[in-house]
C-alpha cells in the first residue's frame, strides 16, 4: 500500500509544496468554470416545460448535493487510511473537509427547500431523500464536534474516523432512496445506468457548474489543510517549549 | 417578468453567501494561525 505514488505526498512538506504550485491554477479554474456554468445555467439554458424558470435553482442545488456526497465519501476513505496507516495528512484532510461538506449539504437542503415551496407547496416534507440528506448534515456536525471535543488530535481523529466510516452507510441510502421508496423528490436524471435523461442544453451547464464547485472545494480544502498543518506545528512547538 | 424570481434569487444568494463565508472563515483562520506560528518561531530564534 505504501508503494502507491500518492503516498509520497503524505509528507506535509511535500503536500504544501504541491499546494503552493497548484493553488493559483485552481482559483483560476474555479472562477472560469463557475462563471461560465452559472451564466449558461441562469441566462442561456431553456426553461423546463413543467417547472418554468424554477429549474435554474437546479444549477446550484444539484452540484451542492453531489459535492456533499462526494466529500463525505472521500472523508470515509481518508478515515480508513488514517485508522490503518496513521497518516497525519489523512486526519488533516478529514478535519478540513468536514466543514466544507457540511456547507454544501446545507446549501443543498436550503436551496431544495426554496425550490420545494413554489413547486410542491411546502418548504419541507419528511421524504426519504430529504430526510437522509438531513441525517448527512447531522453526521457532518457530529464529525466536526468530535474533532473539537478533545485537544488530543489522535484520539479525536480516531473517534471521528469511526463515525465517518459508520455514517457512510447513509450515502447509498441517499443515492438510492428515490428508487427504493416512493418519494416526492424526483428520481435521478443524470447519474444513472441508462444514461442521463436531461437535455444537453441543461446537462452541459450543470456539469460545468459541478466542475466549478469541485475546484472551489479544492481551493477551500487547500486553505483549510494549510491552516490545520500550521496548527499542528504550533502545537508541536508549544509542546517542545 | 421572470416567474418565481424571488425563489431563484434567494436560493442563488444563499449559496453564494455560504460559499463566500466559508472562504472568509478559512482564510481568517489560516492568517491567524500563521501569525501565531511566526511569533512563536521568532521568539524561539531570539532565545
Amino acid at each position: 500500500m505504501t508503494n502507491f505514488k500518492i503516498f509520497k505526498y503524505a509528507n506535509p512538506a511535500k503536500f504544501l509544496y504541491l499546494c503552493e504550485k497548484t493553488f493559483t491554477y485552481l482559483v483560476f479554474l474555479t472562477i472560469v468554470f463557475l462563471s461560465f456554468g452559472l451564466y449558461q445555467g441562469f441566462f442561456n439554458s431553456p426553461e423546463d416545460y413543467q417547472q418554468g424558470n424554477l429549474v435554474r435553482i437546479m444549477y446550484v442545488h444539484v452540484p451542492s448535493a453531489w459535492m456533499a456526497l462526494m466529500i463525505y465519501s472521500s472523508i470515509a476513505v481518508a478515515s480508513c487510511i488514517y485508522l490503518i496507516n496513521k497518516h497525519l495528512l489523512a486526519n488533516v484532510f478529514c478535519k478540513s473537509a468536514s466543514l466544507i461538506g457540511a456547507s454544501f449539504t446545507l446549501i443543498a437542503i436550503v436551496t431544495g427547500s426554496i425550490w420545494g415551496k413554489p413547486t410542491w407547496g411546502t418548504w419541507w416534507v419528511w421524504d426519504a431523500r430529504i430526510t437522509s440528506m438531513l441525517v448527512l448534515f447531522f453526521l457532518y456536525l457530529g464529525h466536526m464536534t468530535i474533532f473539537n471535543f478533545s485537544e488530543n488530535t489522535t484520539k479525536s481523529g480516531q473517534a471521528a474516523a469511526l463515525l465517518a466510516i459508520l455514517g457512510f452507510v447513509n450515502i447509498p441510502i441517499i443515492k438510492f432512496s428515490v428508487d427504493w421508496w416512493n418519494t416526492l423528490h424526483q428520481p435521478a436524471s443524470v447519474i444513472k445506468l441508462s444514461g442521463p435523461t436531461i437535455h444537453s442544453s441543461m446537462l452541459i451547464p450543470l456539469l460545468v457548474t459541478a466542475l466549478g464547485f469541485f475546484f472551489y472545494f479544492l481551493v477551500v480544502l487547500i486553505i483549510r489543510m494549510r491552516s490545520e498543518i500550521t496548527n499542528e506545528k504550533i502545537n508541536n512547538l508549544s509542546f517542545t517549549e | 417578468m421572470i416567474d418565481n424570481l424571488f425563489y431563484i434569487i434567494s436560493a442563488s444568494f444563499f449559496a453564494l453567501f455560504i460559499m463566500i463565508l466559508l472562504i472568509v472563515i478559512s482564510l481568517t483562520s489560516l492568517k491567524k494561525r500563521e501569525k501565531i506560528f511566526n511569533k512563536i518561531s521568532k521568539n524561539r530564534k531570539n532565545n
